[in-house]
């Protein structure tokens, strides 16, 4: 149980590094202290996220999240990436990140007054979710040892897995490194670019495993949980983009990062994209509305300009489709309808002012972005189709391979557009999984995926995906002008 | 700036809201679904239960805890909760597809 009691202390540390900062106003003495408990704080919540991550790589299966989580069959890279599939180890390496992040803040610039005062707001929040982690224990233990564990989802052991959920939540952690500098006035220009850039680089990465994995609705799906993780994306866009009133968005890219967690920890969503429910979850909806005071207070009419209107109308799009999902299903069409238009407008923004502009690569991206997007969206062709009674497609062999976790049939089916590879994956209590096999051309995606296999037929998805490599080229361009950025 | 851009704002607002409430749909449950003759591009939402696969379909049943409905697909289907849109005819339920994501399963 070691690693709950680092939990504890590293939440004890990182209270009392808040207060003493909140301290070190009046006195600065206590500045100091204050700063050796955060690197304890720090130091203390690493060991706690080591730990868990050795629980799973030994196969402690008495730990109920690794049980939950993890197999013996499952790769190294697997089981470390399976320590934040779970609600509580994914909590433990936020507050990792969160507390990581402050420490870089602290460091970054000037120690001054302002800076423990934003130092205290920081790690009260920081403080918060470690506090809540105490009670999503990721070291429960079970009262007998498993054999086995039960396993992480297959269509989660994926390499984008381990890269993905820590992408985001970094990206998160910077976002409240944006909040508090923004309400101290901090010079904060690098955490804002690098929060954008590893927001965007997350959304990518999950557009990109998304678009490889059968069923998720291709690289954007509209999903309540995907679109809570592009609010806080749009507000600190459009904090770019504007100059009176921009420090609304930063307060409010907050609020969205805690409404992210919100939507995907409270089981509120009535559907299959839902959680299993946290008890703790309405604890973000209380920290939700104490962060909102900022930007409540900073809400003013008078800075109102088009680049300010347009962001705003998707980020209120976005936020009325995610609400109107805890209660109904919210069809795709809806977002097409809306927010395609909205985007194109901000594209023609784009293109009207691309000659004067400084920062052409970054905007041409998403001039690409938009029309591999709007392709895809509108002119993907997806047929079913038995391969037995179709002339376009032909089996031309099936095997099969156990890797010891799994067992894998390949089929491999020759058509006019080349060679097409799927795969099914059997697991033991999983079921089975279908695995794609695309063929790129540089106009077109031919995406393929078996549907159902029995012994006289084959039903298989076929889709014929228009410029979705502008999609993947438009966003190459938007990250790594974003890095640029962070050189000037 | 100022009244001009509210004005079409505003009406943006409105053809949101009346978007979003032409574009969803409440799901329904096995048990809403038993009581119907026919229904047509239903959402029902519930278990899987005791699947069953011969040529390419697969037979199974959908539950809600109350009450289960007998329904086919062409295509695998494992087990767990699901939203399936489709056809309820003749007491089987015709799934045309099925909503499946990431993050149902995703705790983070």
């Amino acid at each position: 149980m070691a690693g709950f009691e680092l939990l504890l202390v590293s939440a004890i540390f990182c209270t009392t590094s808040a207060i003493l900062f909140l301290a070190s106003v009046r006195n600065l003495k206590f500045a100091e202290f204050a700063e050796i408990l955060l690197y304890a704080s720090l130091s203390c919540v690493f060991a706690s996220l080591l730990l868990l991550t050795c629980h799973f790589l030994i196969d402690d299966f008495s730990v109920l999240s690794v049980y939950l989580n993890s197999q013996r069959e499952m790769s190294p890279w697997l089981k470390i990436s399976a320590v934040w599939a779970g609600r509580e180890g994914s909590l433990l390496l936020w507050n990792f990140l969160n507390v990581l992040s402050a420490s870089i803040f602290l460091n970054y610039g000037k120690k001054d007054l302002k800076k423990a005062k934003a130092m205290f707001v920081f790690l009260s929040y920081a403080s918060a979710l470690l506090i809540l982690n105490l009670f999503s224990n990721p070291f429960a233990e079970l009262q007998f040892r498993h054999l086995n564990g039960i396993g992480m989802n297959p269509v989660l052991r994926t390499p984008e897995m381990l890269i993905h959920p820590p992408v985001v939540f970094l990206g998160y952690s910077l976002v409240a490194a944006v909040y508090v500098s923004t309400l101290f006035g901090i010079q904060n220009r690098k955490f804002l670019i690098s929060s954008w850039v590893l927001l965007t680089a997350g959304i990518i990465l999950g557009g990109f495993w998304a678009y490889r994995t059968l069923g998720w609705g291709g690289f954007w799906g509209w999903d309540p949980v995907e679109n809570s993780s592009l609010l806080p994306w749009l507000c600190l866009t459009a904090y770019f983009h504007i100059r009176k009133g921009k420090e609304f968005f930063a307060y409010l890219a907050m609020v969205f990062v805690v409404f992210a967690a919100f939507v995907t920890r409270s089981g509120i969503l009535s559907s299959v994209h839902a959680f299993a429910s946290d008890p703790f979850s309405f604890f973000f909806v209380f920290l939700m509305v104490l962060l909102a005071i900022p930007a409540v207070r900073k809400w003013n009419f008078e800075g109102f300009c088009y680049s300010l209107l347009i962001f705003s109308a998707m980020i209120i799009v976005v936020f009325l489709g995610i609400i109107t999902s805890f209660f109904r299903n919210v069809d795709r069409s809806y977002y097409l309808i809306t927010f395609v238009p909205l985007f194109f407008l901000a594209v023609c923004g784009i293109i009207y002012r691309f000659i004067k502009m400084k920062r052409k690569l970054l905007h041409f991206g998403v001039i690409l972005l938009f029309l591999g997007s709007f392709s895809v969206w509108f002119f993907e062709e997806k047929r079913t189709i038995s391969v037995e009674e179709s002339g376009l497609f032909r089996l031309s062999n099936l095997s099969e391979e156990f890797d010891g976790e799994k067992l894998i049939l390949r089929a491999k089916i020759e058509s006019k557009y080349g060679i097409f590879e799927p795969e099914i994956h059997f697991y033991d209590n999983w079921g089975q999984v279908s695995k794609v096999s695309i063929i790129s051309t540089p106009f077109l995606d031919y995406y393929l995926a078996i549907r159902s296999l029995s012994q006289d037929s084959i039903i298989i998805e076929f889709y014929l995906v228009p410029l979705i490599i502008l999609v993947w080229l438009g966003s190459v361009f938007i990250i790594f002008a974003g890095i640029l950025r962070l050189r000037d | 700036m100022g009244k001009k851009v509210l004005l079409p704002f505003a009406a943006f607002l409105a053809l949101v809201i009346v978007t979003l409430y032409h574009s969803s749909s409440s799901t329904i449950s096995p048990s809403d679904l038993i009581g119907m003759k026919e229904a047509y591009g239903v959402a029902v939402q519930g278990k899987v239960e005791e699947t069953f696969s011969e040529n390419g379909q697969t037979y199974f049943y959908i539950s809600d805890g109350r009450s289960k409905i007998r329904a086919v697909y062409a295509g695998q289907i494992n087990y767990g909760e699901i939203i399936a849109l489709g056809d309820w005819k003749e007491g089987i339920f015709y799934v045309r597809e099925v909503l499946k994501k990431c993050h149902t399963e995703y705790g983070g």
